[in-house]
């Protein structure tokens, strides 16, 4: 690690100056990617509700369509913009001035080509067809061999000895996490295959761990660095942020295997991951909790205020996955829904519930350095409102509509057109869920071109919270 | 930092070794029984066509509504439904790679389809104009996987027998292309209906 000595530590104001460019390019190139993938999305859930909806052309045929949407959304948007956040918090957290910003830049344009490969891959008929891993085994080498320049000059930011802040630790743990669950899941899954069921595990251990301890914890780290520094008030409890953390990783790798219920993979994986997947309701608890009790009764004017409220949002919506997760995880109702619209609506909300809203909290707040706007806009609150209700939409048609399929599916006597029937009404409702989130990033789009464009560094007058000391628990 | 760091390798090691290295090591190299009846491997190996066919299953997002899981009773109803006749088990799957096991049934469980059709003829019309043969069906037409030509001669023996609204002009015949073959082939391969130590058939009905 590069040591960083504290007389040397460059002024916020500065670091800020050396990252904004790179990050904001992962940004704006997350931004098309969130555009394309939930335009695709809308595209798929339109061909469930009429079936001939651009019928019987191959590269839009609904098994080629959702993929390409879901590995956009992934590795487009997600992934780039979580890159984003990282770069930027690391550099702030640890005081270091971004210098190689041509590599890393680089690194994310290579990043951005090989998505661009893969998702039209996808559409073509090249798709591994792995859950999630559906891009060609040459685009993740793409991918990781950009990873690398990325990765490496984050962790280099850390100074030697114990993290201080909450965020470091999650920062830390999604920057490793990221290429040894990539690595994995690739080696064993789409570069050469594996036969049989382990693939199943091997898939959802892969799956569970690139929300869990690769999206979700930069999320967190963003939840813990602006909350605090908002609320101008340190972390409440340190304790229960070390809890949150550790019951975090160890949760997210082992919950995938709850998927498999009555599956053909070994009944001890399966029962191991059903009690990560209720255990992880400590995480939930620990960080909602001490999120809460930071910000305490100044609630109400950091609502006001729009990265803390995409961040609380994000928070909110962290412990009500979690809590609707064990629900459906407990075997006897995992019978049930287990392979109805149930699962594919909490992804959802987990990705643009948690991992979305948080993102792009830490975006506003970024372009609220150029721009400094202390109060919500009336655009960033529609970007806001159109997210939080398509992710509700989309999670309430798949919740009921997947209880009602369930139903159907587990009844002998119900025919299985049955279940198409009654799911069909909701998933009207889950394709309008998805229409929001493609205004929301339309509306992202069109904020985040136009702040770029009437500000810039040069003109942007000196950040108030950069000024402000490091307020997060130590 | 390093005490994060090894707890990181701890934390995400442990289900790494329990979740990747066990399975990799266990399940992967599993080997196929051989049986007492007929002296034959169980499961039995696949046919060149249906190895094949994986590539187009997974080339068209098929996995994206099809499981291929009969989970046992009394846990699910899969075997009341008739999706098979006893639960599929980690050796049912050795000859596939990979493995669609699948998360959704926006379509059917398709584990056994090859037992409940039998015939190539209805996959091929199936997969042309699902709508017509299964009525109220959303699942998409994939009628790029054919070519309408000219009947030369003599009809082939693989036209597909189209009644919908996507019927060839008169003289033109619908014919699927070798993609479209080599999916039937693996479709009609899923079939797990033998006995396994593991998965003994189901005791016969009084």
């Amino acid at each position: 690690m590069i040591q960083t000595s504290t007389a040397t530590r460059p002024a916020p104001a500065e670091i800020d100056r050396s990252v904004q460019g790179t990050v904001l390019f992962c940004f704006g190139s997350a931004i098309f990617w969130l555009l394309a993938g939930c335009l695709l999305h809308a595209v798929a859930g339109a061909k469930l509700v009429m079936p001939g909806f651009l019928d019987g052309i191959g590269f839009l045929t609904y098994g080629r369509v959702l993929p390409a949407a879901t590995n956009a959304i992934a590795f487009g948007w997600a992934s780039l913009s979580a890159i984003g956040v990282a770069l930027w918090l690391c550099a702030r957290l640890n005081g270091a001035m971004l210098r190689a910003s041509a590599l890393i830049v680089s690194a994310v344009v290579a990043w951005n080509a090989a998505v661009l490969v893969g998702v039209l891959a996808i559409l073509a008929g090249s798709s591994t067809g792995i859950p999630g891993l559906e891009m060609p085994g040459g685009v993740s080498v793409v991918l990781l061999v950009a990873y690398l320049p990325i990765g490496l000059w984050a962790l280099s930011t850390f100074r030697t000895g114990a993290p201080g802040f909450v965020s470091q630790w999650y920062l830390v743990a999604a920057l490793l996490a990221f290429p040894w669950l990539y690595t994995t899941a690739n080696a064993l899954l789409v570069w050469q295959g594996t036969p049989g069921s382990a693939m199943g595990a091997i898939f959802a251990w892969f799956d569970s761990g690139f929300f869990g301890l690769w999206l979700l914890p930069i999320a967190l780290a963003a939840a813990y660095y602006f909350l605090p520094r908002a609320a101008g008030r340190p972390v409440f409890s340190r304790g229960l942020a070390s809890l949150g953390f550790w019951t975090l990783v160890l949760c997210a790798g082992w919950m995938g295997t709850s998927r498999f219920q009555g599956g053909p993979i070994p009944a001890w994986m399966v029962s191991a991951g059903v009690v990560a997947a209720i255990l992880l309701i400590l995480p939930a608890i620990a960080v909602s909790s001490n999120l809460y009790l930071t910000i305490g009764d100044a609630c109400e004017r950091l609502w006001m205020q729009t990265p803390a409220r995409f961040l609380i949002t994000s928070a909110v919506f962290f412990l009500g996955w979690v809590s609707l997760l064990i629900i459906v995880t407990l075997p006897p109702v995992n019978s049930i829904i287990q392979f109805s619209l149930v699962n594919p609506g909490l992804t959802q909300t987990a990705l643009h519930g948690i991992a979305s809203l948080a993102f792009i909290g830490v975006l506003y707040a970024l372009l609220g350095v150029r721009h400094p706007e202390s109060t919500i806009t009336p655009r960033s609150s529609l970007v806001f409102w159109l997210i939080v209700t398509g992710v509700g939409l989309i999670l309430c048609a798949s919740f009921f509509g997947g209880f009602f399929q369930g139903f159907a599916l587990s009844d002998p006597i119900v025919t299985f057109a049955n279940s198409i029937t009654y799911a069909a009404p909701f998933r009207w409702v889950e394709l309008a869920g998805h229409l929001c989130l493609l205004a929301a990033a339309a509306g992202l789009a069109r904020d985040f071109a136009e702040q770029l464009l009437v500000s810039s560094p040069a003109q942007a007058p000196k950040p108030a919270a950069a000024q402000r000391p490091e307020v997060a628990a130590v | 930092m390093t005490k994060l760091i090894a707890g990181l390798v701890v934390a995400v090691g442990s289900s790494w070794a329990a979740m990747v290295a066990y399975p990799f090591a266990k399940l992967a190299t599993l080997q196929p029984e051989v049986s007492e009846e007929t002296g034959g491997l169980l499961p039995p190996p696949l046919p060149g066509n249906a190895i094949a066919g994986q590539r187009v299953y997974a080339a068209n997002g098929c996995v994206h509504c099809h499981s291929q899981q009969v989970r046992p009773a009394p846990f699910a109803t899969d075997i009341a439904r008739d999706l098979g006749t006893r639960q599929t088990v980690a050796r049912d799957y050795l000859r596939y790679d990979p493995a669609f096991l699948g998360l959704v049934r926006t379509g059917p469980d398709l584990s056994n389809v090859g037992v409940r059709h039998q015939e190539a003829a209805w996959f091929f019309r199936h997969l042309y104009e699902p709508e017509q043969v299964t009525p109220g069906s959303i699942m998409p037409s994939f009628r790029y996987l054919f070519e309408e030509r000219e009947i030369q001669g003599q009809r082939s023996a693989l036209a597909v027998d189209v009644q919908g609204p996507h019927a060839p002009k008169p003289g033109y015949e619908i014919v699927p292309k070798q993609d479209a073959i080599e999916l039937v082939a693996y479709l009609m391969s899923l079939k797990r209906d033998y006995p396994l130590t593991e998965a003994p058939p189901p005791p016969p009905a009084e």
